[in-house]
């Protein structure tokens, strides 16, 4: 059975969304991206470059903890979801980015990207990602979520 | 013999766990048909039933006859046509005839004026009698019944004669403009023969939902489309939806424990219809599983064929290994989530009829949170504006309640930005 993180409703196994309040359901047994993300305090300094995402709209930049995986979506308590990097201040919301949009992580030496399934898509330098297929990064690409545009920092 | 119609499955993970549980799998039926079999266009019946009641003043009733006029550019000399128009009382306008005087038959059209009340069932009545005038079973045989107000004291008549038009083979199309029709009445008229009921929020819609309406007749291919499940041992529905056209909760008749049967209309060539059946399994082991049959019957007005039928084995594999029972489908998992947008708002509008503000509440925050993620923002906006009506007010604004009711249904066919 699944208990559902809103109502503490008892849910069938496999089931996406809780017959009591049709909030997300997190099936444990099923998933494994949808655990690691309560380990958001626990950041482990590495050495090597660091990646910056900068907000095209503000210039604001925002640094990716150092962890294996970086989810990057909007928070939404409701359904549980507390993604790595909210796009809720930045307006994810009004540009369509989904809860778990997109990850980056590291595999040797660079850098890569993995649209989640994402309602509204993931593009690197205006090319659409498939989901779930690894992108490789650089340094001064441009990144969008749904709309939400960054241009990517390493170094 | 070559199939017209094929059905394709697709289920929400590639291979099912293995548990020792019993869980729940989401199955997409997709109906298809193949375009080669089908060349012509089906030859409607159709009659018109339109609100003259005063409130139609103006841009309201303009819109009719501009509305009316397309369809009849649209429709053949071998297509029938009648019109009636209805207050308190019903008038034919134009009897049921061939298009083939398209000047004349337009003429009559501008001759509609507007005055008085409704009452839906006087223009049902004779919009019946024309449609049966006129009644053939290769015939595509359709009522588009408007209106813009409540009808009053005459509800039970408009189900009778819902019911009857059933009786006959004729599909009703039920259109509600602006915020002062009762949406279970118009619901209820359709429903009885699986037809649509849509809410026109102004009239500048008009004209494009009669000229979709019309479209979707003429792409009509196969009518009276019955999907039955044969279910293998252990293997259980919960709940079945048509997702395609538009999204609706079927009700299934259970023939035995392991057979199910649901109505699902007509199959529109350019939209498809696709069903989407939530199964409750019992554990089994590894290995290739028929959970189920699917067997769809149809008939083919256009070719004088009825009681066809097609069939497809639901067959998935059953995987004890973690990474294999993770890969999902995006297709399904995507549908699954507007289904259950759809399901949310249905149970807050329930739940705000039947008093239960606070349930009502958090149904349409979860469902103003659903849409958001899917992009609908303006539905959004609509749901967590109703919430906060009905925490103010106890509540909902008929407008809102309506573009909910009637916009969420549509949520699998419209492209998100």
């Amino acid at each position: 059975m699944i208990t559902c993180h809103e109502c503490g409703t008892e849910n069938l196994e496999g089931l996406l969304y809780c017959d009591e309040c049709g909030a997300e359901l997190n099936d444990v047994s099923s998933s494994d991206t949808d655990n690691d993300f309560d380990e958001l305090e626990d950041v482990i300094p590495v050495s090597g470059p660091s990646v910056k995402l900068i907000l095209e709209s503000t210039g604001e930049e925002i640094v990716l903890p150092e962890k294996e995986e970086i989810v990057i979506g909007r928070e939404d308590p409701v359904s549980a979801v507390f993604p790595d990097i909210d796009t809720t201040i930045y307006g994810g919301e009004d540009d369509g980015v989904s809860r778990k949009h997109a990850k980056i992580y590291r595999d040797g030496d660079g850098y890569f990207i993995e649209d989640l399934h994402s309602v509204n898509s993931t593009f690197v330098n205006k090319s659409k990602v498939e989901s779930e297929i690894p992108s490789p990064l650089t340094n001064g690409d441009e990144v969008m979520l749904g709309r939400l545009k960054f241009t990517v920092a390493i170094g | 013999m070559a199939k017209e119609i094929t059905l394709d499955f697709e289920l929400n993970k590639t291979n099912l766990p293995v548990s020792d549980q019993t869980q729940i799998a989401y199955l997409l039926i997709d109906a298809k048909s193949s375009t080669a079999r089908f060349s012509g266009e089906a030859r409607l019946n159709l009659s018109l039933v339109m609100d003259r009641s005063a409130s139609m003043k103006g841009e309201k009733i303009e819109n009719v006859k501009k509305a009316m006029e397309n369809i009849i550019d649209r429709l053949d000399a071998d297509d029938y046509l009648s019109i009636v128009t209805f207050n308190e009382e019903a008038d034919v306008l134009i009897p049921t005839q061939p298009v083939s005087d398209k000047a004349a038959l337009k003429e009559k059209v501008n001759e509609l004026t507007y005055s008085g009340g409704t009452a839906i069932s006087s223009g049902m009545s004779e919009g019946l009698n024309e449609l049966r005038n006129s009644l053939t079973e290769d015939r595509i045989n359709r009522m588009i019944v408007l209106t813009d107000g409540q009808t009053y004291g005459d509800e039970d008549q408009c189900f009778e004669l819902a019911e009857e038009a059933e009786d006959d083979g004729i599909v009703i199309t039920a259109l509600g403009v602006g915020d002062e029709w009762h949406e279970d009445v118009l619901d209820t008229i359709a429903a009885r023969n699986d037809g649509k009921s849509d809410y026109i929020e102004t009239p500048d819609d008009i004209i494009p939902i009669f000229d979709e309406e019309m479209q979707s007749f003429k792409n009509i291919v196969t009518e009276n489309n019955k999907l039955t499940l044969r279910l293998a041992n252990g293997v259980t529905p919960k709940k079945i939806c048509r997702v395609i056209p538009y999204i609706s909760e079927l009700e299934y008749e259970s023939f035995s424990e392991n057979e199910v049967r649901v109505d699902i209309g007509e199959l529109d060539q350019t939209q498809g219809l696709s069903v989407l059946a939530e199964l409750k399994i019992t554990p089994r082991q590894q290995g290739r599983f028929r959970i189920a049959q699917a067997e769809l019957t149809y008939d083919v007005p256009a070719e004088n064929i009825y009681g066809e039928k097609t069939r497809a084995d639901i067959i998935t594999h059953f995987s004890a290994n973690g990474a294999e029972s993770k890969k999902i489908n995006p297709r399904v998992m995507n549908t699954v989530e507007k289904v259950s947008a759809y399901d949310l708002q249905t149970r807050a509008l329930t739940q705000a009829v039947s008093g239960d503000i606070s349930g009502a509440t958090q149904k349409l925050r979860a469902a103003a949170t659903r849409l958001l993620d899917m992009g609908e923002d303006d539905l959004a906006n609509a749901a967590m504006e109703e919430a906060e009506n009905l925490e103010k007010m106890g509540s909902m604004s008929s407008s809102g309640t309506k573009k909910l009711r009637y916009e969420t249904r549509k949520l699998t066919r419209r492209l998100v930005a």
